[in-house]
């Protein structure tokens, strides 16, 4: 192993013995294997940086490390991917379908918290792809929320690490922090808070998956796929739309709230504004490569951009 | 960090906590002891549930593949109980570094 070795720390020598102790008794509790790995050049550290997946993960940690941020690279591939869609939407949907989209949509927010028909709710995920320009659904890979309709409330800010505190938090520290942390963990990975992990703090859903029917015999597959899971919440009353991942678990039932939303959400998507109340409509996003990014779009925007299109034709 | 085939055996959030008992400047080298010494423990446990004649298809395929999750399958199907005891022994690993670090 090549850890630098330039710390002082007592702590972190102690640790170091440790991992030499456990080495060394490796060797000796397992000669055969120990003598197989050195006759290859290898031992247990290595074994890891050796492999296929080794490099695989290498080439990804590449391409990561770039002049631009990540989510700058995101935003990049979205613009791209708008713009090409922009052509195809406006052929597609008229201003006077777009008015009749969003006016359904705030419609279906006022029934009870659910799902919509059948009918209805693919009439909608192809409307709402078509508008933002992404995939977007009730139910994805065989998953599908106990509800796709109902009250969104405000969470507070999440604990991205052990050590976070509320004024580490850029934004919106009226809404304070969670005592603990969220229900899939910490944000950070090996103890590094990239700009990926703050987007997903500011940009988090809670969601019931400790209701689903199956969450108790299948929370070990289920868990990891909720982790994260990037969904877009629509608030019709303002015209926006919230991108975000599933960062936590909740409401209780007893609030009789459907989804919580973090700071970040509830403010810039306007989710209790006057018109909204809280109602929306929240699906997953189709998004395997990841390329879309999280935070709100404007669907009147595309309403101005549908009319400029009109005006031109 | 979780590029490695027993991971859903792993509860990282744990191992994100013990990082976080050092200072800034140490975790990077302190993330490799601990998961170099998970690395150790689950190997040594493997070992010892694994029947001898499958010592060496094991390790050619670690080699081949260390990040593949079928690979605990393979391993969960030759070894009845080592899930259990791989848990454990990550566990007991855990915890011996907590008190290290705290």
């Amino acid at each position: 192993m090549s850890a630098n070795k330039s710390s002082k720390s007592p702590k972190v020598n102690k640790l170091r013995q440790f991992y030499t102790g456990l080495k060394n008794r490796f060797h000796t509790t397992h000669h055969e294997a120990s003598k197989w790995l050195t006759e290859k050049g290898l031992d247990v550290d290595t074994l890891k940086s050796a492999g296929k997946g080794a490099i695989t993960a290498t080439t990804l940690a590449g391409a990561v490390i770039s002049s631009k941020p990540v989510d700058a690279q995101m935003m990049d591939k979205i613009l791209g991917i708008n713009s090409e869609k922009k052509d195809e939407i406006a052929a597609q949907i008229t201003l006077e379908e777009h008015d009749e989209i969003v006016n359904k949509m705030k419609s279906y927010v006022k029934n009870p918290p659910g799902h919509l028909e059948n009918e209805d709710e693919l009439y909608l995920e192809q409307q709402i792809s078509d508008m933002l320009g992404f995939e977007v659904t009730a139910e994805l890979d065989g998953h599908r929320l106990n509800h796709s309709i109902g009250i969104m409330g405000g969470e507070q800010h999440l604990m991205r690490f052990p050590t976070d505190t509320l004024n580490q938090h850029d934004a919106y520290q009226q809404a304070g922090i969670a005592p603990a942390r969220g229900a899939f963990g910490w944000f950070t990975e090996g103890g590094e808070l990239t700009q990926k992990a703050i987007q997903r703090e500011k940009y988090y859903f809670a969601v019931q998956t400790l209701y689903l029917s199956d969450w108790n015999q299948n929370y070990k597959d289920l868990k990891p796929w909720y982790k994260y899971r990037k969904m877009v919440a629509i608030n019709p009353a303002d015209g926006i739309a919230a991108v975000g991942v599933v960062g936590d678990a909740g409401p209780a039932q007893w609030v009789g709230k459907q989804f919580g939303g973090s700071p970040e959400i509830i403010r810039e998507g306007k989710i209790w504004s006057k018109e909204a109340k809280g109602r929306v409509i929240l699906m997953f996003v189709d998004d395997p490569e990841d390329l879309v990014p999280l935070g709100v779009i404007d669907i009147n925007d595309y309403k101005k951009q549908l009319a400029e299109g009109t005006k031109e034709a | 960090m979780r590029n490695v085939y027993y991971a859903p055996l792993v509860r990282w959030e744990i191992v994100e906590e013990i990082i976080f008992l050092v200072e800034p400047e140490d975790r990077e080298e302190v993330q490799k002891l601990v998961i170099g010494s998970i690395d150790h423990v689950v190997m040594e446990t493997v070992l010892l549930y694994l029947d001898k004649a499958d010592h060496e298809e094991f390790l050619k395929r670690t080699h081949e593949a260390y990040h593949d999750q079928s690979l605990l399958d393979w391993v969960k199907s030759r070894a009845h109980g080592v899930e259990d005891a791989i848990r454990r022994a990550i566990r007991e690993t855990k915890a011996s570094i907590r008190a290290l670090l705290e």
